[in-house]
């Protein structure tokens, strides 16, 4: 009996740990603010940067190829697609999966006006680049105070 | 597999990599074969020279600085621009001299051999 008893406990302290490491795991990726990214969230993630004349779009593209992406601009709506080839290697079994395969559209509508031509992109260690050049008349404009 | 939040360990132990404060934890695939253990990481942001993988005791741990620059003013933030750092804790039978890593476009491949003596092998049976 109370064997029995004992082995009920350990049972019981067993699922404890189970789900207290279920938890901490879930926590870990709250933490981290990628747990809803790994499950096909926003994929990619980008910033915005504005120095005056330009802004600047960064993407995080790890692995994507710099033909694997599709930039364009159209009415100051700026759409980058493509999608991640390489992912899975033949011949081996997943034990993991976290990193994100599907094919990936993301539009921003820009807050001011761009000049198309002078926009430019480049990808260097999986961040993808975008400058855009600011048309003249969004450009900051120093106003001069002249003595009355 | 993987252990997200270790001890931090005495600075005399561990040579500086990462800038003191958070850390992001890395999205990983790991793919297995007969002959290895296949370890993915997304590390956008990080150079080659800006990686450092230290295999301790069963102890994988993955760090990369974030180096990439960004100018101008923030009008609009969806990832940090932080370090990395992920601890996984290996099987045993890893063939530790024989591992090797490539760093393409932002993303890190680790080849983890298994050692001959966890690898599967047939057995012939004879004629006698």
């Amino acid at each position: 009996m109370m064997i029995r008893r004992l082995n009920d406990i350990d049972r019981i302290f067993g699922t404890m740990d189970f789900f207290k490491n279920q938890m901490n795991r879930f926590f870990d990726d709250f933490e981290s603010g990628r747990g809803s990214v790994s499950q096909g969230g926003i994929w990619p993630l980008t910033n915005f940067y504005d120095d005056g004349d330009h802004i600047f779009v960064y993407s995080e593209l790890p692995g994507v190829n710099e033909d694997e992406i599709n930039i364009k601009l159209h009415n100051n709506l700026l759409t980058i697609k493509g999608e991640r080839r390489e992912i899975i290697p033949e011949g081996y079994a997943i034990l993991r999966q976290e990193r994100n395969v599907a094919p990936f559209s993301r539009s921003f509508s820009l807050p001011v006006e761009i000049d198309p031509e002078k926009t430019s992109a480049s990808l260097k260690n999986g961040i993808l680049t975008v400058k855009l050049v600011k048309a003249q008349a969004a450009k900051p404009k120093k106003i001069v105070v002249q003595a009355a | 597999m993987s252990t997200e939040h270790e001890m931090s360990k005495p600075a005399q132990d561990a040579p500086e990599v990462l800038k003191p404060g958070k850390t992001n934890t890395p999205d990983v695939d790991i793919f297995v074969n007969d002959d290895e253990i296949l370890l993915v990481a997304d590390l956008p942001g990080t150079g080659k020279e800006d990686l450092s993988i230290n295999l301790e005791n069963n102890t994988l741990t993955i760090e990369a600085a974030f180096s990439t620059g960004f100018s101008g003013t923030c009008q609009r933030q969806e990832f940090d621009a932080v370090d990395y750092r992920r601890v996984f804790t290996l099987p045993k039978g890893i063939d530790v001299e024989k591992t090797t890593a490539e760093f393409r476009n932002g993303v890190l491949s680790l080849h983890l051999p298994k050692s001959s003596a966890v690898k599967p092998c047939e057995i012939k049976v004879k004629n006698a």
